[in-house]
């Protein structure tokens, strides 16, 4: 007696397509159903066949973490960066039609980590956060000369907005000297402010933060006026305090991370 | 007749490439860029993209659409290509007839589809579905593979052309892609040119390839081969002159090398229309 075989619906040889390629990586868990789907000599053509696919996924999908995450690729070494990635795709696979936002839950899956040296995690958000503020939204800075503009009665009640090309991260550890190579994985642990922002258009740069500046730039970013800003330093001598905010904000602005100062503000 | 304007000899912009952009010495006849590398909110990619295209033509080639995928087309991801032509006027639209998402996770690979009856009839009404989305028709380019299905009841190109005409679109047609497919698959790279519609060519991508035991892989990271100049040459024996672009993605070389290819192209094409307005 012959048994008619039904032809497999297109769902399906994509289900045990992505299944055979994608699921596991780098475990070589062809579906059996898969190999007899596909043309070949003989099992092991069929298998080598399926593996350039398999094969190209990590690899392709590694290349792309090991460039968004240098600094976390270089600390851990290829083989334990590549073991990783594969464990990573498995609970986080793509899901966004660009590659470009891989690596979003990265930190959050180190973290997760108990074979992880704790540093590690700070640093990949450190380097994700690079990642965002790079393509993050255009902004016209503010300059010295339009600052220059508002009257001195607007002052204490005017409200500076940020760029959005800016991120402030909170660390358990100095990652900034780690991503500097100043530091190893033995790193000491100490909570860290970190500001990271984009300069020009295509600079990205990242600083530690003091806790007044901390301080500060929170109250800015939460739509704080100026003189909530001053009220950072009002525990020092108003000389040292008037120097102190001035040269802040001179700073934020030769950095660029004040947005251009609208008079409708 | 191509159913697109002819605008010469391009490159693929690649980022190695930005500064040449910058100082608008980066002199091709037109660039394709990678359309998912442009959803961004901003930064210097746009940037770049906006001098690119004060220079020359630009052309927008997808790698995610997934048209080939039975997951639900990315509504989300329409928008963004949307907004993208809105802002970039590009002259055209393009991506690959195969599918690359299951599960709405995405493999950022280009898959190879069976060649059915049934993959022809999807294929094409998502091809409709995206051109009425954008307004447009679209390209879709041949993809390399390394496998094909038992249940294939076509030949690539019998496929391809089916799927573009029962789609009504465009092809982007990849010379490389289909010489690395006759040596994976044991076809006649001749018999897949005069198998493919010529109206419906509008497009042609070259590119190099890599050897990996039996299987020729699409690297995009050597100089066009003797084989892949030989079979272009077919090509515009039988298409005419169409748009042509050199893809050259890993190990990228110098702008000047880049434009060398594309030169070589060009010179191609004329040598091969030349012979064809002198012979009877």
């Amino acid at each position: 007696m012959r048994y008619s075989v039904p032809t497999p619906s297109l769902r399906e040889v994509q289900r045990l397509f992505w299944e055979s390629v994608a699921v596991r990586p780098r475990r070589h868990s062809i579906a059996p159903a898969f190999v007899r789907m596909v043309r070949g000599r003989d099992d092991s053509d069929r298998k080598t066949r399926i593996q350039v696919y398999s094969d190209a996924y990590f690899l392709r999908l590694r290349d792309v973490l090991r460039e968004d995450f240098r600094r976390v690729a270089a600390l851990l070494g290829a083989d334990q960066f590549d073991q990783v990635v594969a464990n990573y795709l498995e609970e986080f696979p793509s899901q966004q039609p660009s590659v470009r936002h891989l690596g979003r839950a990265l930190a959050e899956f180190l973290r997760r980590r108990e074979d992880m040296p704790r540093c590690v995690a700070d640093l990949a958000e450190l380097e994700w956060a690079r990642v965002e503020v790079f393509d993050a939204p255009d902004a016209e800075c503010a300059t010295i000369e339009g600052l220059v503009s508002v009257p001195a009665d607007d002052w204490p009640a005017f409200r500076f907005r940020p760029i959005l090309a800016m991120q402030i991260l909170r660390v358990q550890y100095p990652v900034h000297q780690l991503w500097a190579g100043d530091a190893t994985l033995e790193a000491s642990m100490a909570e860290t402010s970190l500001r990271v922002w984009r300069k020009n258009d295509y600079e990205v740069l990242h600083t530690p933060m003091d806790a007044r500046e901390s301080a500060a730039l929170n109250k800015m970013i939460s739509g704080e006026p100026f003189a909530a800003i001053c009220d950072t330093f009002s525990d020092l001598p108003e000389t040292q305090a008037a120097h102190e905010t001035t040269g802040l904000l001179a700073r934020w602005i030769e950095d660029g991370i004040i947005r251009r100062v609208d008079r409708a503000d | 007749m191509s159913l697109l304007p002819h605008l010469g000899h391009g490159v693929g912009l690649r980022t190695v490439h930005y500064p040449r952009v910058l100082d608008k010495t980066a002199r091709a006849d037109w660039f394709e860029v990678i359309s998912e590398n442009f959803m961004i909110a901003g930064g210097r990619p746009l940037k770049i993209l906006e001098k690119a295209r004060e220079l020359a033509p630009v052309v927008l080639h997808g790698v995610s659409l997934n048209i080939g995928g039975t997951d639900p087309l990315r509504q989300d991801y329409l928008a963004e290509l949307d907004s993208l032509i809105g802002r970039f006027d590009p002259a055209w639209v393009s991506d690959h007839l195969c599918w690359g998402a299951s599960g709405g996770r995405f493999a950022h690979d280009l898959l190879p589809l069976p060649y059915t009856e049934e993959a022809v009839r999807h294929v094409a009404g998502r091809v409709r579905q995206v051109q009425d989305r954008l307004g447009r028709r679209i390209l879709l380019e041949n993809v390399s593979s390394y496998l094909t299905y038992a249940i294939s009841s076509m030949p690539e190109w019998v496929f391809l052309a089916a799927v573009a005409e029962e789609a009504d679109c465009g092809i982007l047609l990849d010379v490389n892609n289909i010489y690395v497919n006759a040596v994976n698959h044991g076809f006649s790279p001749m018999e897949y040119l005069s198998g493919v519609p010529a109206d419906r060519v509008g497009q042609i991508h070259l590119a190099g390839h890599s050897s990996d035991g039996d299987l020729l892989i699409d690297t995009h990271d050597h100089p066009v081969p003797n084989p892949v100049w030989r079979l272009y040459r077919e090509a515009v024996r039988r298409f005419g002159g169409v748009s042509t672009l050199v893809e050259w993605d890993d190990q990228i070389p110098s702008f000047d090398e880049l434009m060398a290819e594309a030169n070589r192209a060009r010179e191609i094409e004329y040598e091969v229309l030349c012979a064809n307005s002198v012979s009877p």
